[in-house]
């Protein structure tokens, strides 16, 4: 009797524990593991507790934003893991699963301070909504930590290729007579560094390539990354935590890029090297793999030396569905923005995908290129300012106007199209490139 | 709201257990000795716990409520106008919302010109109608005396913790403690470590299971199937859906216990089963026993075309579970099996050695729950074509990882399917009596992982239904 009283009052005590810390302690409003922010507590209207909505709600909205939320879910990743048999050769896959209500995206836009003259990144949020995310099809985590890599499947679903190609041609013959047009299609980890024995879980990308090539018009030059990031497998050219590739890579394809476009791009020793220590990137989040987050790598990033530039920013205001409500005025800023921790390293770049950025150089060279990109393509402008005499950057969920009267009015001579591979097949890509040429 | 979310764990339950108790305390002072607050606060968050999914849905329920309230005391008075009346109501209700729609939309397909109404399912509905019709029969047959106090014949159709997935409760278990209960620190004990078992059960094992059985069975998954892929998927479908649907029984029993009623167990270890009809006497046996006495018996049972009668509760079993015609199969499937074994397997069963028998009844449950997982047959017919290595691929990356991935996780998962309570007490009894110390720490240390490893797994879960709410 009297040790079935101390059980009760013991269990008991743990709940209250729990109720207290559920119930009384400030909830979390941001996810920097999830990359997302959390729930808030509906809005009530009548209607929507009569539908069951309002309720359903709040019991979402408690179960996504409890305290310390961030903390509880690497306690459920650390369990999780335990689960596995462990190996030391792992290579583990991660099944996409039904998302939260507010969506993680691929890519993120920090939110700036102004401290002093420098603008620091001080957290994550949500940038982009669902259609251009790119499509998480699962994940591939290959060995263990300290140096497990996570790698998105790639599965092409949507056969987003045949209206990409055409939309491709169709600003080809748009802007043909007063600018090159260049298509870069950028391929995804998953096709350097998938095990063999996990093929099977993903698609493969090079014929989807080829397939694409063969459909752009032969007078839209060709950026083909496929072999020359082929080349460079054994360097760091791929993030091993984030989605994206890593600066490295996109060197080698400014450089690609370069060569079809008949510009000097400088030696990699030419630019200065800094670095983000203990960076976890995006795919910790997708995969909720332990192995991931203990597997922190360096963030290698290469500014122009001896290079003069502006850079002048349009940046969009963005509501809380990540939808476009204004448009700041253009103000000047760093192109390589310092971030504050780890974990925002990849927008190290601009800063975020939700502006048009316009960069000035000192350059004698007398074209002026326009980068039309998803995030992957952030990486590549820094390489060529000492190549344009101006580079425009815009990212093609971020642009509210007609592209006709933007390539005029700022006398673009080159467009370069880059995008990775996913974005290109998921079929958003080309629809909002289309978009722009209709405005 | 389910047991596993959190926000019934934090908030529901703990304001119910405080208002509970205080209701309790008032009960003690007997300043009102007819009336009982327990259970009007019972009542009270029973309706709460119902509104809070299905806030319109909870006045068909209050109205089933009263119309087997007056239908259970016409039946005391004129026997069995009522009852036929009842029934028919009841059946009614059932077949409106968990059918009609289904039937509309075959007839439609079939080229007959009805419009299809879109009702959506009211939780729990299959289980509080079974409740209401176990209810009249047993106040018919005056194997329980009627109940004339409509609150309590409220409170014992919505009482929350078995009202929207079971275990099917008859009136005749709880009748007396409805309005005579007693809770001890025992039962308080008892209860809260069930409880917590069920929770570990469906956050622990089932949600994860759930992972593997999604990712193979469904989307992509289920396109690219291998045969590993398959035997895979279903198989921990298989564990998925014992600790998930025990799970809830766990829980519901246990929150029972904690408030003095004491429901029947619903699951004996069925996949420890010798034979299909023995796994049948193990699972979901609340259902079991309500079709075996309330239709089986009654169209004559074993006496007089027993063939007819399997064939009947079969079929009704399966598409009690559901408005598609999978479940009906399923339940063909298992009628013929029931009956062909009581001609064959069970009168030689002594002489077949156990582990055959294990594997035999494991065999044709795991292919029973292939018919049941998928009420698309195209969908079906792709799995089974997997199951039985009629496609290329026999192994993929996918399946084979997912053994490994969640290697712990199946031993425990196979583990915990076996009576291993028992087994140990039959162990740990055979040398001495166990101290009550040392259970005391291993209970307690039990709670705390159980508690701590279910919330850390509840912290975005995705997965998280029961199964069995949306029967």
């Amino acid at each position: 009797m009297r040790h079935n009283r101390f059980l009760v009052a013991f269990i008991t005590l743990m709940m209250a524990a729990f109720v207290v810390v559920f119930c009384t302690l400030p909830r979390s409003r941001y996810s920097e593991l999830e990359k997302r922010d959390l729930l808030r507590f509906p809005n009530f209207s009548w209607q929507s507790l009569r539908e069951g909505n309002f309720t359903q709600k709040v019991s979402n909205w408690f179960s996504d934003s409890e305290p310390f939320r961030d903390v509880l879910m690497r306690g459920s990743m650390e369990l999780k893991s335990q689960m596995a048999f462990k190996t030391k050769s792992a290579v583990t896959f991660h099944a996409a699963q039904e998302e939260p209500e507010t969506t993680m995206v691929m890519d993120s836009l920090p939110k700036e301070v102004e401290l002093g003259d420098q603008r620091v990144i001080e957290e994550f949020h949500n940038s982009v909504n669902a259609n251009a995310k790119m499509e998480n099809a699962g994940v591939i985590v290959v060995g263990n930590s300290p140096s497990a890599r996570a790698l998105m499947a790639f599965k092409n679903k949507n056969k987003g290729e045949k209206p990409f190609a055409e939309v491709v041609n169709a600003y080809q013959k748009t802007f043909g007579s007063v600018a090159n047009v260049y298509c870069m299609i950028i391929p995804t980890a998953v096709e350097y560094y998938c095990p063999v024995n996990a093929e099977s879980c993903t698609d493969p990308e090079f014929p989807v390539l080829t397939e694409l090539y063969s459909l752009i018009d032969s007078a839209v030059y060709v950026v083909d990354l496929y072999r020359v990031l082929g080349e460079h497998v054994d360097e760091d050219i791929y993030l091993r935590t984030d989605h994206h590739w890593a600066p490295l890579g996109a060197y080698y394809a400014a450089r690609q890029f370069a060569l079809v476009a008949d510009v000097e791009v400088p030696e990699l020793v030419n630019f200065e090297a800094d670095t983000i220590k203990n960076y976890v990137g995006s795919m910790y989040g997708f995969s909720k793999d332990v192995n991931v987050k203990k597997s922190p790598e360096d963030f290698v990033y290469y500014k122009p030396r001896g290079i003069e530039y502006t850079t002048t920013y349009r940046k969009y205001d963005l509501d809380e569905d990540f939808q476009i409500v204004g448009e700041e005025k253009p103000h000047q800023g760093d192109f390589f923005v310092k971030v504050s921790g780890s974990s925002s390293a990849y927008c190290t770049f601009m800063g975020s995908d939700a502006r048009i950025t316009q960069v000035k150089t000192a350059s004698d060279c007398p074209r002026r290129l326009l980068v039309m990109k998803d995030s992957f393509g952030n990486a590549i402008p820094g390489y060529l300012f000492g190549s344009f005499e101006e580079v425009h950057v815009i990212d093609f969920r971020y642009f509210t106007y007609n592209i006709k009267d933007y390539v005029e009015e700022h006398s673009i001579t080159d467009i370069l199209i880059a995008n990775n591979i996913s974005h290109v097949c998921s079929g958003a890509a080309g629809a909002y490139y289309s978009k722009f040429l209709k405005k | 709201m389910v047991f596993s979310d959190l926000f019934f764990l934090f908030v529901f339950l703990p304001v119910f257990a405080l208002s509970y108790l205080l209701a309790a305390w008032v009960d003690r002072r007997k300043t009102m000795p007819s009336f009982s607050w327990r259970n009007a606060m019972l009542v009270l968050f029973s309706l709460i716990f119902y509104a809070w999914g299905e806030p319109v849905y909870v006045l068909l329920m209050l109205s089933s409520v009263v119309v087997n309230y007056f239908v259970g005391l016409g039946i005391a008075q004129k026997g069995k106008p009522f009852l036929v009346f009842g029934l028919v109501f009841n059946l009614g209700v059932l077949a409106t919302f968990k059918y009609l729609s289904f039937f509309c939309a075959e007839l439609l397909s079939l080229g007959v010109p009805v419009s299809v109404p879109r009702i959506a399912l009211p939780i729990g509905i299959s289980f509080y109608t079974f409740q209401s019709i176990s209810y009249l029969i047993d106040v018919y047959r005056r194997t329980t005396p009627v109940q004339r106090s409509f609150k309590n014949l409220l409170l014992y159709i919505s009482m929350f913790p078995q009202l929207i997935a079971g275990p099917i409760v008859r009136y005749g278990t709880v009748a007396h403690e409805i309005n005579d209960r007693h809770v001890n620190s025992e039962d308080l004990a008892e209860g809260m470590m069930r409880f917590l078992r069920g929770l570990g059960k469906k956050v622990i094992l089932a949600n994860q299971l759930s992972e593997i059985s999604t990712q193979l069975l469904t989307g992509s998954g289920l396109e690219n199937l291998s045969t590993v892929g398959s035997w895979v998927g279903i198989v921990a479908f298989t564990f998925q859906i014992y600790f998930d649907f025990s799970g809830y029984s766990d829980m519901a029993i246990g929150i029972g216990r904690c408030l003095g009623f004491h429901f029947n167990e619903n699951f004996d270890h069925p996949y420890c089963c010798v034979s299909i009809t023995d796994f049948w006497r193990r699972w979901h046996i609340s259902l079991g026993t309500f079709f075996r006495d309330y239709l089986y018996i009654p169209m004559g049972g074993n006496r007089r075309h027993q063939a007819l009668n399997i064939m009947v509760v079969w079929m009704l079993t399966g598409f009690w579970h559901g408005a598609s015609w999978n479940f009906l199969l399923w339940g063909i499937f298992y009628g013929i099996i029931v009956m062909v074994e009581k001609y064959t397997l069970l009168k030689v069963i002594k002489r077949i050695p156990q582990v055959l028998l294990h594997l035999y009844s494991l065999l044709l449950v795991v292919i029973g729950w292939g018919i049941f997982y998928f009420e698309d047959f195209g969908q079906m017919k792709q799995f089974f074509r997997a199951f039985f290595g009629r496609v290329e691929a026999f192994s993929d990356f996918a399946a084979v990882n997912t053994l490994s991935s969640y290697g712990w996780l199946w031993v425990v998962a196979i583990i915990f399917s076996m009576p291993l309570r028992e087994w140990l007490n039959r162990w740990v009894s055979r040398w001495q009596k166990p101290r009550p110390v040392l259970l005391l720490v291993t209970r307690s240390v039990l709670a705390f992982l159980l508690l701590s490893a279910s919330v850390a797994l509840l912290v975005g879960a995705t997965n998280n239904a029961f199964l069995y709410t949306r029967f």
